[in-house]
């Protein structure tokens, strides 16, 4: 059985997986409960591997999934990423699991390792030099979640060719462009706030708009608090809805959001396109809704014009493949539970 | 800083009888600055130290006023009129108060062309002076081009929205294209890259309007340019000033004085310079990355106006000094591009003139590619015209 655990700032989550069927999962908001937890799954449940899952990592990481060593540990948090807080919270969980779950192998699975291999001018900002050295350049997120998608589309083909987008589709959405297996180009950047704008994230700004409500008198943590937590969908809304519900809604800001939202992400698609010289496939990954679902072959359908040629409506309806075969361009939605796809990163890697 | 006095007959036609330009000014690179002016028949350079726009526009003026040309009125490019300047607007007191207003929307901008609205208003006191404005031909743009998605009472207090910039510029190519193309404005699709030596963007236009570019509610976004970042994660600023105690002034002009070319470069804000040095010297790798960063920001923005126009699309144009000049600039940019239909032919681009138009596409491709020299000064003057002269 394996033992997953992940946190953000303000939960702990954990999933346990047993031969590839995910059997209880759960959440809780402080560490002393989520240790208290861990406990009680130890005498409860034979668990043979643990994977730990940090957002951010650090330099270090340059693989999705490593072994758990000292020196690995230490170095989590330390780095000048958005999500250090976050790495140094996962950090007390490790090394309170490193000393009660002797005979278990652990596995720290980092989210922006598979970007460790970026291009130098796809990761940079256009900034002082020496700030880029700092760590102030694009990190990515999700990158378990794309390397899983990249994974299951390209399946046991022994060669990785071909130029795919892979989008995680959902309330923070993220685009990643592959060539021959490798990311040259992630939507996020430093931080999750940068890119295609999410459930309370404004995404793509200009700067300068920073710059104006600091003259006003904005400290930085309010305006950190309105771009992250403010915008996004919920600037229209009002309230913290998903893409579901943006979705499912058919009034006027519901619209909007829904339409800027889908430019965002349909220009995207277009720069990495530019970026890949064409395209292959493009590989959604999104949860198992009927709404999600048809919207994303709605979707695809603007893409009509490269040669990709989608099923009729209706038909195949739960099938992978949105495209006929013959199609130039094929394109896949493929529904992800992340607990999966981290246990297959973690028995893979354990073999 | 480029300049010109125009005579002007009708609300189409104005013929030049004095041009010039000032290169390179304020920048810090390897060659000087300098001055030119042409009228005549005659040419006069001077190679001076250039240090800011106005001394730049002092030096127009002299040569100007010593030419002889009488000047009736005086016309001025003013970047970012925010919400107090929606279309142009004679000079008076009034005006003048509300020009100040909007200097630090566009801090690399508008101080200079308020200086240099100065330095003319000091040489040519007894004419009318007016702006033109350049994010004016944007204003059509659909809500979801133009909307952040950030809190309404936000955007409602300071006016937060994409304005972009360049106008005159575009103004002038959407004039001139249908012509060259023989498609009518209100059914043309085009992506027009203008690539200054100092600011750049892309629009995209669909059926004769502006409905998309790169610059945002402030010219530093979009493209990397000689000394601004264009686009970067605001979590970055945010880190600066929380975290390495940088106050935001600070970080603003960094971003945009101190970033761009010169940033990644470390040596020189033009492009002509870090080209020169990307195959030899200590800078290389800084050179090559420079330029990778510069044309991989290019082609996304193009292949993102591919998809807002569904690849309809009737040409791609590059104008401005870089755009008309640099010949690997335009192929580095449509290298990967066949996909959308855009091919461009090696030796007609490498041998484009760049005082006229110039058609660049290959056999092979569905979409004409064109250089385009600008023409801001003549849409300047021509909108003096329906300003001081009810012309149209």
């Amino acid at each position: 059985m394996i033992l997953l655990l992940e946190t953000d700032k303000n939960v702990f989550r954990y999933g346990l997986v047993d031969k590839g069927v995910i059997t209880e999962q759960g959440s809780w908001t402080g560490l002393a409960a989520m240790k208290r937890k861990v406990l009680a799954l130890r005498k409860s449940r034979d668990i043979r591997l643990i994977g730990y899952r940090v957002a951010g990592g650090g330099s270090r990481f340059r693989r999705s999934a490593m072994e758990r060593t000292a020196s690995l540990v230490a170095r989590l948090g330390e780095t000048s990423r958005t999500t250090a807080d976050n790495d140094r919270r996962i950090k007390e969980l490790i090394d309170f699991c490193w000393e009660r779950f002797v005979d278990t192998r652990h596995f720290i699975l980092c989210d922006a390792a598979p970007y460790s291999s970026l291009p130098e001018a796809a990761r940079s900002y256009a900034i002082p030099f020496e700030r880029t050295a700092q760590g102030l350049q694009k990190h990515g997120q999700n990158g378990i979640l794309h390397e899983w998608a990249l994974r299951t589309y390209f399946g046991s083909a022994p060669a990785r060719k071909g130029k795919v987008i892979t989008i995680l589709l959902g309330d923070s959405t993220n685009v990643v462009a592959f060539r021959n297996g490798q990311p040259v180009a992630v939507s996020n950047g430093y931080s999750v706030t940068d890119g295609i704008m999410s459930r309370t994230g404004c995404g793509w700004i200009d700067t300068s708009i920073v710059f104006r409500m600091f003259a006003s008198g904005k400290s930085a943590s309010h305006i950190q608090k309105v771009l992250s937590e403010e915008s996004g969908f919920k600037a229209f809304l009002g309230g913290s809805f998903g893409l579901s519900a943006i979705l499912s809604r058919r009034d006027a800001k519901a619209c909007l959001a829904r339409d800027i939202f889908s430019y965002q992400l349909l220009k995207c698609l277009g720069a990495y396109a530019a970026v890949l010289d064409g395209l292959d496939a493009v590989v959604i990954i999104g949860e198992d809704s009927p709404q999600v679902r048809d919207w994303a072959q709605g979707f695809v359908r603007e893409l009509t014009f490269l040669g990709l040629r989608t099923r009729p409506r209706g038909v195949g309806a739960k099938a992978p493949l949105l495209t006929v075969a013959g199609s130039a361009v094929s394109a896949y939605y493929f529904v992800c539970d992340r607990w999966q796809a981290m246990a297959e990163l973690v028995a893979v890697k354990a073999r | 800083m480029s300049y010109k006095v125009f005579r002007f007959w009708n609300a189409h036609k104005a013929d030049v009888v004095f041009k010039g330009k000032a290169y390179r000014v304020g920048v810090q690179g390897t060659q000087g600055s300098y001055i030119e002016s042409f009228w005549d028949g005659k040419t006069v350079r001077n190679v001076v130290p250039i240090p800011d726009h106005r001394t730049a526009a002092s030096l127009a003026a002299e040569q100007i006023v010593k030419s002889g040309i009488p000047v009736d009125a005086v016309g001025h490019r003013f970047v970012h009129g925010g919400e107090y300047f929606k279309q142009s607007a004679l000079l008076d007191a009034a005006g003048l108060r509300k020009i100040r207003k909007c200097l630090p929307l566009a801090p690399l901008h508008n101080p200079i062309s308020y200086d240099v609205i100065q330095e003319a208003m000091r040489v040519f006191p007894q004419v009318p002076h007016y702006v033109v404005i350049d994010s004016a031909i944007h204003s059509k743009m659909p809500r979801t081009a133009y909307t952040y998605p950030l809190p309404k009472k936000l955007t409602d207090r300071y006016k937060f929205r994409r304005f972009g910039f360049h106008g005159i510029s575009y103004s002038y190519i959407c004039h001139r294209m249908p012509g060259l193309l023989g498609i009518p404005s209100r059914k043309l699709n085009m992506i027009v890259c203008h690539l200054g030596t100092g600011g750049a963007s892309v629009m995209v236009v669909k059926n004769g309007i502006s409905v998309d570019t790169s610059m945002g509610f402030s010219p530093n976004s979009g493209l990397i340019m000689s000394t601004r970042s264009g686009d970067i994660d605001p979590a970055v600023i945010l880190h600066l000033v929380r975290h390495e105690g940088l106050a935001p002034a600070r970080v603003e002009t960094m971003l945009n004085n101190a970033s761009g070319l010169r940033g990644i470069s470390g040596f020189s804000s033009d492009i002509t310079d870090i080209i020169a040095r990307m195959h030899d010297g200590p800078s290389r790798k800084r050179a090559q990355l420079a330029f990778a960063m510069y044309i991989q920001r290019l082609k996304e923005y193009i292949g993102s106006y591919v998809m807002t126009l569904q690849g309809k699309i009737d040409a791609l144009v590059f104008t401005d000094d870089i755009g008309v000049g640099n010949p690997l600039i335009r192929e580095r940019a449509c290298a990967s591009l066949s996909w959308a239909g855009i091919c461009i032919d090696q030796q007609k681009n490498l041998t484009a003139p760049k005082d006229r138009a110039a058609f660049l596409q290959s056999s092979a491709s569905r979409v004409k590619i064109v250089s385009l020299p600008t023409e801001e000064e003549l849409m300047i003057c021509l909108e003096g015209g329906r300003i001081l002269g009810g012309i149209k």
